[in-house]
């Protein structure tokens, strides 16, 4: 791949990447702040994203944001991680200098309305309800989080613990999110499309430019202690059929095992090719759906095995068909044409990611907020270089019983 | 410099293309190209007219794109699943209403092997039974747990109401369907439908050059098989409009409220669909802006008026938080009626403009894009011509043709209203 880019920081500390492209007359723009659930009090969770609903009701000079970048003919989403909140918009690239004037001026300062506060704080317990509440096996990763972390905020997903602490957010706490987060040194802001980079650093320092500096504040995160033994819980729940969901803990993103555990996830259950789903879906109907991903956060995260049984099939019993399956990966290498799958599969996954100026533009901030924007184009290499000793070694070191979180998740 | 001032906006137009690259497999058979030399992903798409609407049996067509990779004459499912695994390839078959689409993304150095697999596949499916037993149990599975949520029991509600219980449109799926499926029915499906001269060809991506002749060589080799006959299904709504299924502990209620009307082919279309943006389309939308933005009822409330084969329909869809269902009915109602006794402003008028022709930009940005924009015309038997005349009457358009439309199709007594939760 070759995704070329320049780069330059401003005065306030705000990075700038510039992808320039011909083939296309539209422009991708989009930053990523620093923050997210992981920047939240315990007390106080689900903040960032609230706060991301919160940067659509006006800013200090622009009463609404959607409006006049429709007016531009653009279109803007955003979401929020327990480690970055993202807000990207795509518009005809005669109208970039709206982008810059919108982005700008929410960067600056927020309008902070009651009003704004009053309606998002329903909507996101609106969305609390749609996608957790309301839906069958909605509260598993609360769950699961709750097990695999005890200080780490981590232990809480990006929508909260609980609609109450939305309920109660207050002006006076948005306003301190704002002023300690969302600054220029705390943002990484990139351009994919079709436009050239002298012009956007001059728009750049045209309207981010005067925006003050403002020093870094220091996140103190307690430090996760360290996990001796496995975990389990049983929950019952009104669902239809029993569900397991396991977590083991693994190392974060830029750790050098972070690929070989990666693998070990697709290996056990990403595709019909992959061993839970051949051996407990398809030739012994244990789970009626199974599979295996990552966490893929910045801090230390977890693999994740999670499946829904047949009727009449014992949980304990699936468990350790799972376990035994982990077994057989952990005593023995697998076979040279097996991983290769993997990698193929890897490498397939990047390339998908950068299609479009608005997915390369989001990788370009991804890959910056790690530390390196060049893994845009470098990062397959890492998955290739993978041997199997070394995804045999990371399952004998990650996929243990002790690093282990157990839910059973039971109907009636 | 001014923050107050928004930047003088400059104006854009969309460059709506003549026609894609066009070749044909075999004379008659079309092949549409969407290259794009800067990616390693090659894709790969046959669309075959075997969509729910070609059998009367609601899992038949589903099922049988499904199992295309459950064994083939040449390869069990467990090798198919291994090849295409092993290619880093993503083989996914989709089938809508009207249509199957059966798409392959794949790095473009695996584009000739995973071609012969996608061949293997639509021409000679065996359908194992145990398979099929695996299918269904699967299947049956999600629709147990797909039946505890709202949406779902307002979106089958609201098909069977607007479309009738005798077009598969509009059937209604039920436990003993999953017990009526044999390997024998898909197999006839199969053996009816999936010919290539029933199905259009797309390449997209990184195109290696002999793909075209590989193709020819695949799937040019039948005979021209005569038109397939179908059976036509009558569509007939439900004379009882309003639907109310109550749901214990109901956090949120799903609301469903539309009727079948025209499609794509009627000369309307463009001005109904601008209406239905103006509704619930977008973020600025009357819609979003009263029941979610001001009110807090929702997450989200739409309106869509979407095209098939045999007619059209025009929905808003909304999930509420159960206490506010009936207010958020009647907001909804509201801004219906709004609609239509008060012409829209020229300033939101224009902005509706301008955000569209930002979409038809972004319509055709990208490969993967273009060819959804594509397929939107072609399946009616259209091009982009088509698209020309939609964006010249949505520019040209005035408060009083929108105010027009309203009130010759949103008709009060024409509504469906499906709820799902607690009212």
């Amino acid at each position: 791949m070759n995704i070329d880019f320049n780069r330059f920081t401003l005065k306030n500390g705000l990075t700038v990447l510039v992808h320039e492209r011909s083939d296309t007359r539209l422009v991708s723009v989009n930053i990523l702040y620093k923050t997210g659930a992981r920047n939240e009090s315990p007390e106080r969770t689900g903040f960032a994203h609230l706060f991301e609903h919160l940067m659509f009701g006006g800013s200090v000079n622009i009463p609404s944001y959607d409006a006049p970048l429709q007016d531009a003919g653009g279109e803007n989403n955003a979401f929020t991680t327990n480690d970055i909140t993202n807000y990207y918009l795509t518009l005809p690239s005669q109208n970039i200098e709206t982008a810059f004037w919108l982005e700008s001026d929410r960067m600056l300062s927020l309008a902070f309305t009651p009003e704004s506060l009053r309606v998002q704080r329903r909507v996101v317990v609106e969305e609390f309800r749609q996608r957790y509440i309301n839906q069958p096996y909605g509260d598993a990763m609360h769950l699961l989080r709750d097990m695999v972390y005890k200080k780490h905020p981590y232990r809480w997903p990006t929508i909260g613990l609980e609609p109450s602490h939305i309920e109660k957010a207050t002006l006076k706490d948005v306003k301190d999110f704002f002023s300690r987060w969302y600054h220029p040194a705390n943002a990484i802001m990139t351009v994919a499309g079709d436009v050239k980079t002298k012009d956007i650093q001059k728009l750049a320092e045209k309207w981010f430019g005067t925006i003050p500096a403002q020093k870094q504040s220091l996140l103190k995160i307690e430090e996760e202690p360290i996990q001796r033994k496995m975990r389990v819980k049983t929950v019952i729940r009104n669902v239809p059929y029993p569900a397991i969901y396991m977590a083991y803990r693994m190392p974060g993103r830029l750790h050098s095992d972070y690929y070989a555990c990666d693998l070990l996830s697709d290996l056990l259950g990403n595709g019909k090719s992959s061993r839970l789903c051949k051996k407990l879906m398809i030739q012994k109907r244990v789970f009626s759906e199974i599979g295996a991903s990552i966490s893929g956060s910045m801090d230390p995260g977890f693999i994740m095995i999670d499946g829904t049984l047949n009727e009449r099939q014992n949980p304990e019993k699936a468990v350790e068909a799972i376990r035994s399956i982990i077994g057989e990966i952990r005593e023995k290498k697998i076979p040279a044409r097996e991983l290769e799958k993997l990698i193929n599969r890897a490498e397939a996954t990047i390339l998908f990611q950068a299609l479009g100026t608005s997915q390369i533009a989001l990788g370009l901030a991804v890959y910056e907020h790690l530390g390196d924007a060049t893994l845009i184009n470098r990062e397959h290499l890492s998955y290739r270089a993978v041997t199997r000793e070394t995804l045999q070694e990371a399952a004998q070191k990650y996929l243990t019983d002790n690093q282990c979180s157990l839910l059973y998740y039971l109907n009636q | 410099m001014n923050r107050k001032e928004p930047p003088i906006l400059k104006s854009f137009s969309p460059d709506i293309p003549k026609a894609p690259e066009t070749r044909y497999i075999n004379r008659n058979i079309p092949l549409f190209l969407f290259p794009d030399p800067t990616t390693d992903i090659f894709y790969l798409g046959i669309f075959t007219r075997a969509g729910q609407r070609s059998h009367s049996h609601p899992l038949v067509p589903s099922l049988t794109g499904q199992m295309l990779n459950e064994g083939t004459a040449h390869f069990s499912a467990t090798e198919l699943a291994e090849a295409i695994d092993y290619y880093g390839c993503s083989f996914m078959p989709e089938t809508g209403k009207d249509n199957t689409a059966l798409h392959i993304y794949a790095p473009v150095r695996h584009a000739i092997p995973v071609t012969d697999l996608l061949f293997e596949m639509f021409s000679s499916p065996v359908f194992p039974k145990n398979r099929l037993d695996l299918q269904l149990s699967q299947r049956l599975n999600n629709y147990r747990i797909d039946r505890q949520k709202v949406r779902t029991l307002a979106l089958e509600a609201f098909a069977r109401n607007i479309f009738g219980g005798q077009h598969p449109y509009g059937t209604v799926i039920t436990e003993s369907h999953f017990r009526e499926v044999k390997p024998q029915h898909l197999q006839d499906f199969h053996a009816k439908f999936y010919t290539p001269s029933n199905s259009y060809f797309v390449l997209g991506g990184n195109i290696p050059g002999d793909m075209p002749e590989i193709l020819t060589r695949l799937f040019g080799a039948e005979n021209i098989s005569k038109k397939i006959s179908e059976p036509a299904y009558k569509l007939r709504e439900n004379n009882e409009k309003k639907v109310f299924i109550p749901v214990e502990n109901a956090v949120q209620s799903a609301i469903r409220i539309g009727f079948a009307t025209i499609n794509k082919q009627h000369p309307d279309y463009p001005l109904f669909q601008l209406l239905s943006f103006v509704l619930g389309g977008y973020f600025g939308s009357r819609l979003q802006r009263n029941i979610r933005e001001d009110k807090g009822y929702t997450y989200g409330i739409n309106s869509m008026l979407v095209s098939l084969a045999d007619c059209g329909y025009f929905a808003i869809v909304t999930e509420a938080g159960a206490s506010v269902c009936t207010p958020a009915l009647n907001e909804i109602y509201k801004e219906i009626d709004l609609l239509k006794k008060k012409k829209i402003g020229e300033t939101e008028l224009n902005t509706v403009k301008q955000y569209l022709a930002g979409e038809f930009m972004r319509m055709f940005d990208g490969f993967t894009q273009n060819i959804s924009t594509w397929r939107a015309c072609y399946d009616f038997g259209m091009d982009y011509s088509y698209l020309k005349r939609y964006y010249n009457t949505i520019i040209k358009a005035t408060p009083g043709q929108l105010l027009d439309i309203a009130n010759r199709y949103l008709i009060a007594e024409n509504f469906h209203e499906i709820v799902a939760g607690k009212k």
